[in-house]
C-alpha cells in the first residue's frame, strides 16, 4: 500500500513538472454536458469566470504594481491622500453594472430550468439509505439501483475497476429526444440526485416532491454517471447514479422487457428452491443490500445497526425476522424491502442470515412463505 | 465572522504602507451593508432544495449584491497601498495574502451566487474550496496577521522576523496547494463529504493532501515562535511599528496589567 | 468601576492558577481566549489531516466511513466555533479597550464567565468521540432528519455544547457592544474609531441577532429526539429548518 502511495506521489510530482501537457486529461473544468440547459449553464459559468479573471487582473495588477514600485526600500515617500468621492462612487457603480449584466442571462437560464411542464416521460426518483429507486409513472415499471463495486475493491484487496464507485446494477434508462421530468423525493433522510452531464441536481427531501427535467438530444445516446450530493449517512459516498440514454424505440423495447421480467419473477417465486440454491442467492443479496449497515460478517455497526450474527431474532424468531425484512422497522434506519427485493431474494437472504456466521439454525425460508407473509 | 478580519487588515495595511486608510467612511458603510445583506441571503445555501422560482431569484440577486461592498473594501485596501511607502514585515505579508486569497474566495463566491450555475457547483469540492479560501486565508490569516501585529505590544518583545517570514511562506504555499486543486475536482464532479471517490479525482486529491500536511505542520513553527517571543527577544518600543497610529501604541510595551485608568483625550 | 478606583497603585495580577480562574482583566481573558482557540485550531487541524490522509488515494485505507463522517463534522464545528470565533473574541478583548481608551471591558465579571463556559462546551463536544455511538456524524450543517431520527445518541451532548457556546458568544457580544457604546475615551467619536473596533461592533450585533436562532434550532432537535415533538419532520418545517440552520450557523459566521 505504501509503495503504491509513493508511486502516486511521484506521478503527481512528475505530472506537475510536465504540466500543462499532463493536465489535459485531468478534468479541470465543469463538463459542458449534453443538454441545452447544461450547455447554457456552462456558458454562464465561463462568462462569470472570465469576468472574475479580468477583475482580478486589474485589481491585483494595481496592487502588485504598488508592491514593487512603492516600497520603502526603493525610497518611495508616502503621499497623504485618503479619499476621493468620485473614485469611490465609480467603483461602486461599475460592479453594479457588471452584476446586472451577469444577472440577466442567469435569470433566463433559471426560468428555463424551472419549466417542467409538457413532459413526455415522468420518472419518480426516491432516495433511500443508500440506494436510488426509480418508478416510471404510468408504465408499471420500477426498480432499485444498487452500487455494484465490491468491498474488496473499496478496501484495496483487489484492483479497482474502471468505473470504481460509479457503477450500479440497474441503470435508469431514458429516451433521447423526449422531455423527461424527474420527480425527486426521499424515504428517509435528505439526499440529492445529481447527474452533471445533464445539469440536474435536486435535493430529495422526505415528504416533499421536487421537480426537475432534462431533454437529451437525439444522437447523444450513451451512459452518464452521477452521484448523491447531500450527506445522507455512512454510505453517502457509495450511492451513485448511472443514467443510460437510448433512442425512443430502444426505450419502448426496454420497457417491455422490464414488464416481462416482472411476470417471470412472480412465476419463479411459485417454484421450489433447495437450501443450497437459497444460500448462494442469499449471500449475493446480503452483500448488495444488507452488508452496508449490518456488516459483511453480520457484525453490525456502532450502536445504531445491530449485529445479526448471534442475534435472538435470527436464531429464534422466524416470523419476526420475515416481518422486519418485508415491512421494515418504523422510526429506524431499517427500511422495508418488500418492493426492493423479489420474493425469491427475500426468502434467500433470510435463509442466509439464519444460517451464516454461526447462526446454524438449519432452517430454510421459501419464497412461498414470503408470499404468504405478505398477504 | 469574517468582518473582524476585515478590521484587522484595515489596521495593518495603513501601518506598513505608512499612509492613512483610504476611504474610512466608505469602509464603515460597506461593513454595515455586508451585515445587513447577510440577513437576507441565507437561502443561497439551498438553491437546490426546490425553492419557488421567485424566491430563488430574490436570493440570487441579494447574494450578488454582497459583491459590491466587498469589492469596495478590496479597492480601498489597494488604494491605501498605492503610492505608499511599503515595508513587508510578517503581519503585512499575511495581510497581503489575505487581500489576494480572500478575493479569490470572493470570486468563487460570486460564481456560486449565480443560481443556475450553482446547480452544478452545489455540494461539490468547489464549495469546499470556496469556503476554505474564505475561512483559512481569509479569517485565519487575518487572525494570524493580527497576532503578529500586536504580539510585541502584548509581550514586550519583537518576534523573530525570519522565523515569522518562514512561517508565512510555508502557510501560504500549504494553503494554496491544499485548496486550489479543490476547485478543479469540484468542477469535475466530486461531491463533498465522501470518504472515497472515483478514480479520475485521484491526482488532485493526492496534491491536496500533501499541501494539507505542509500547512498543518507549519503551524508548529508558529507555536514555537509564540513561545520564544513570550520568553524573550529584542525589546519592543512603545510605538512598535514605525507607521503605527492609534491609542494602543501610546501605552508601554508590554502593556501594563492596567491601562487607561485615566481616560486619554482624543483630539 | 472597580478597576478605575483601584488604580491608586499599578498592582499586578494575583499569583498561581487562581489568577486565571478568577481574573476579570481583559488582557488575561483575551490571552486565554487566544490560547484556547490555538489549541482548538490544532485539534481541528489534526482531524482535517486525518480526513486528508484518508483521501490521499481512492479506496478506504486508514479509517472507516462512519469515523470519516465524525471527523468532517467535528472538524467543521471545532474550527468555526472553537478556533475562529474565540480567536476574534480574544483579539477584541485585548485590543478594543486599548483602541478606544477604556480601562477594561464594561462587564468584566461576565467576561470571565463567557470565557470559562467555552472549555466545558468543547469538553462536552469532544467527549462524544469516546462514547460508544461515536461523535456527531451528520455534517456541521446538521440537516434533519439525519441529525435527529438517524443520529447517534451522542447528539444530545452536541446540542448542549452548542447551547453553551451560544450563551458564551451572546455574552461576549453584549460585552463588546456595551464597552464600545459606553467606555470610549473623551473625543473618540464613533467615526474616529479604528476599523477593527467598527467591524467588531457590527459583528457583535449580528451575533446577538443570530445566536438565539441557532439555539432555537438545536432546541427543536432536542425536543424532537427526546420529547416526541415533530418540529423538524413535517415538510414545511424542514424547509424552514434548513433556513434557520443556514441563517444561524452559516451566514453570520461567514458573513459573506
Amino acid at each position: 500500500m505504501f509503495f503504491r502511495a509513493w508511486q502516486r506521489l511521484s506521478s503527481v510530482v512528475l505530472g506537475l513538472a510536465l504540466a500543462p501537457a499532463a493536465m489535459a486529461d485531468w478534468g479541470l473544468n465543469m463538463p459542458q454536458g449534453i443538454t441545452e440547459v447544461s450547455q447554457s449553464i456552462f456558458e454562464l459559468h465561463m462568462l462569470i469566470f472570465w469576468i472574475c479573471v479580468w477583475i482580478g487582473v486589474v485589481v491585483f495588477g494595481v496592487m502588485f504594481y504598488s508592491i514593487f514600485k512603492h516600497r520603502k526600500s526603493k525610497g518611495a515617500v508616502a503621499s497623504k491622500f485618503h479619499e476621493s468621492l468620485g473614485l469611490e462612487l465609480l467603483w461602486t457603480a461599475v460592479p453594479t453594472v457588471i452584476l446586472i449584466a451577469m444577472a440577466v442571462p442567469a435569470t433566463s437560464v433559471l426560468i428555463q430550468m424551472y419549466d417542467t411542464t409538457n413532459s413526455d416521460v415522468d420518472i419518480k426518483i426516491t432516495g433511500h439509505q443508500w440506494k436510488w429507486q426509480y418508478d416510471y409513472l404510468g408504465e408499471d415499471v420500477g426498480f432499485f439501483s444498487n452500487l455494484t463495486t465490491t468491498d474488496d475493491e473499496i478496501y484495496n484487496r483487489t484492483e479497482k475497476g474502471e468505473n470504481y464507485l460509479e457503477e450500479v446494477d440497474n441503470h435508469v434508462v431514458v429516451p433521447t429526444g423526449k422531455k423527461v421530468r424527474f420527480l425527486i423525493t426521499s424515504n428517509d433522510v435528505i439526499h440529492a440526485w445529481w447527474v452533471p452531464e445533464i445539469a440536474v441536481k435536486k435535493d430529495a427531501i422526505p415528504g416533499y416532491i421536487n421537480e426537475s427535467w432534462a431533454m437529451i438530444p437525439e444522437g447523444q445516446e450513451g451512459i452518464y454517471r452521477g452521484k448523491c450530493a447531500e450527506l445522507c449517512g455512512v454510505q453517502h459516498g457509495f450511492m451513485p447514479i448511472v443514467l443510460e440514454a437510448v433512442t425512443a424505440d430502444e426505450y419502448q423495447v426496454w420497457l417491455d422487457d422490464q414488464r416481462a421480467g416482472k411476470v417471470a419473477e412472480a412465476a419463479a417465486a411459485q417454484g421450489d428452491f433447495s437450501y443450497d440454491e437459497l444460500m448462494v442467492e442469499g449471500a449475493a443479496v446480503y452483500a448488495r443490500s444488507c452488508a452496508g449497515c449490518h456488516g459483511t460478517e453480520g457484525q453490525g455497526m456502532g450502536s445504531i445497526f445491530p449485529a445479526l450474527a448471534g442475534s435472538p431474532m435470527a436464531l429464534n424468531d422466524m416470523a419476526g425476522h420475515i416481518d422486519i425484512v418485508i415491512n421494515g422497522k418504523p422510526g429506524s434506519a431499517m427500511q422495508s424491502f418488500s418492493a426492493q427485493l423479489t420474493d425469491v431474494e427475500i426468502a434467500a437472504v433470510i435463509t442466509f442470515e439464519r444460517n451464516a456466521w454461526g447462526n446454524d439454525t438449519g432452517e430454510t425460508v421459501t419464497p412461498k412463505m414470503i408470499i404468504d407473509a405478505k398477504k | 465572522m469574517i468582518l473582524p478580519a476585515f478590521g484587522i487588515v484595515s489596521q495593518i495595511i495603513p501601518t506598513f504602507a505608512r499612509k492613512p486608510l483610504f476611504g474610512y467612511a466608505s469602509m464603515v458603510y460597506a461593513t454595515s451593508s455586508i451585515a445587513f445583506l447577510s440577513f437576507i441571503v441565507w437561502a443561497h445555501h439551498m438553491f437546490t432544495v426546490g425553492l419557488p422560482l421567485q424566491a430563488e431569484l430574490f436570493f440570487m440577486y441579494a447574494t450578488m449584491l454582497i459583491a459590491i461592498p466587498t469589492g469596495v473594501k478590496v479597492f480601498n485596501w489597494v488604494s491605501t497601498m498605492f503610492r505608499g511607502s511599503m515595508t513587508f514585515e510578517t503581519p503585512m505579508l499575511f495581510a497581503l495574502a489575505f487581500v489576494v486569497l480572500f478575493t479569490i474566495g470572493g470570486f468563487s463566491g460570486l460564481m456560486l451566487s449565480i443560481a443556475p450555475a450553482d446547480f452544478q457547483y452545489h455540494d461539490t469540492y468547489f464549495v469546499v474550496a470556496h469556503f476554505h479560501y474564505v475561512l483559512v486565508p481569509g479569517a485565519l490569516f487575518g487572525i494570524i496577521a493580527g497576532v503578529y501585529y500586536w504580539l510585541p505590544k502584548w509581550t514586550g518583545h519583537y518576534y523573530n522576523e525570519s522565523l515569522g517570514k518562514f512561517h508565512f511562506w510555508m502557510s501560504f504555499i500549504g494553503v494554496n496547494v491544499t485548496f486550489f486543486p479543490m476547485h478543479f475536482i469540484g468542477l469535475a464532479g466530486m461531491p463533498r463529504r465522501i470518504p472515497d471517490y472515483a478514480l479520475q479525482f485521484a491526482d488532485f486529491n493526492a496534491i491536496a493532501t500533501v499541501g494539507a500536511f505542509v500547512f498543518g505542520f507549519s503551524q508548529l513553527i508558529f507555536l514555537y515562535l509564540l513561545i520564544k517571543t513570550i520568553r524573550g527577544g529584542e525589546k519592543a518600543t512603545d510605538q512598535v511599528w514605525e507607521g503605527a497610529e492609534g491609542l494602543e501604541w501610546t501605552i508601554p510595551s508590554p502593556a501594563p496589567y492596567h491601562t487607561f485608568a485615566e481616560p486619554p483625550h482624543v483630539k | 468601576m472597580t478597576t478605575a478606583t483601584a488604580s491608586h497603585d499599578d498592582h499586578g495580577p494575583a499569583k498561581g492558577i487562581m489568577r486565571w480562574v478568577l481574573t476579570t482583566n481583559h488582557k488575561d481573558i483575551g490571552s486565554m481566549y487566544l490560547w484556547f482557540s490555538f489549541i482548538m485550531l490544532l485539534t481541528g487541524g489534526v482531524m482535517a489531516l486525518i480526513v486528508r490522509a484518508e483521501l490521499f488515494q481512492p479506496g478506504m485505507q486508514l479509517i472507516r466511513p462512519e469515523f470519516y463522517n465524525q471527523m468532517t463534522t467535528m472538524h467543521g464545528l471545532i474550527m468555526v466555533f472553537g478556533a475562529i470565533m474565540p480567536a476574534f473574541v480574544g483579539l477584541a478583548n485585548w485590543m478594543v479597550p486599548l483602541m478606544i481608551g477604556a480601562p477594561d471591558m464594561a462587564l468584566p465579571r461576565m467576561n470571565n464567565w463567557s470565557f470559562w463556559i467555552l472549555p466545558f462546551a468543547f469538553g462536552m463536544l469532544l467527549f462524544t468521540l469516546f462514547t460508544e455511538a461515536g461523535a456527531p456524524n451528520f455534517g456541521w450543517t446538521f440537516y434533519a432528519p439525519l441529525s435527529t431520527t438517524y443520529a447517534p445518541s451522542s447528539v444530545t451532548y452536541f446540542i448542549f455544547g452548542v447551547h453553551m457556546m451560544g450563551i458564551s458568544s451572546i455574552m461576549g457580544a453584549i460585552n463588546i457592544i456595551v464597552t464600545i457604546l459606553n467606555l470610549r475615551a473623551p473625543g473618540m467619536t464613533l467615526m474616529k474609531m479604528p476599523l477593527f473596533v467598527w467591524t467588531w461592533f457590527i459583528t457583535a450585533y449580528l451575533l446577538v441577532a443570530v445566536m438565539p436562532v441557532l439555539a432555537g434550532v438545536v432546541t427543536m432537535m432536542l425536543m424532537d429526539i427526546h420529547f416526541g415533538t415533530a418540529f423538524l419532520t413535517r415538510q414545511v418545517v424542514v424547509i424552514l429548518y434548513c433556513s434557520n440552520t443556514c441563517s444561524g450557523s452559516l451566514v453570520t459566521l461567514k458573513c459573506i
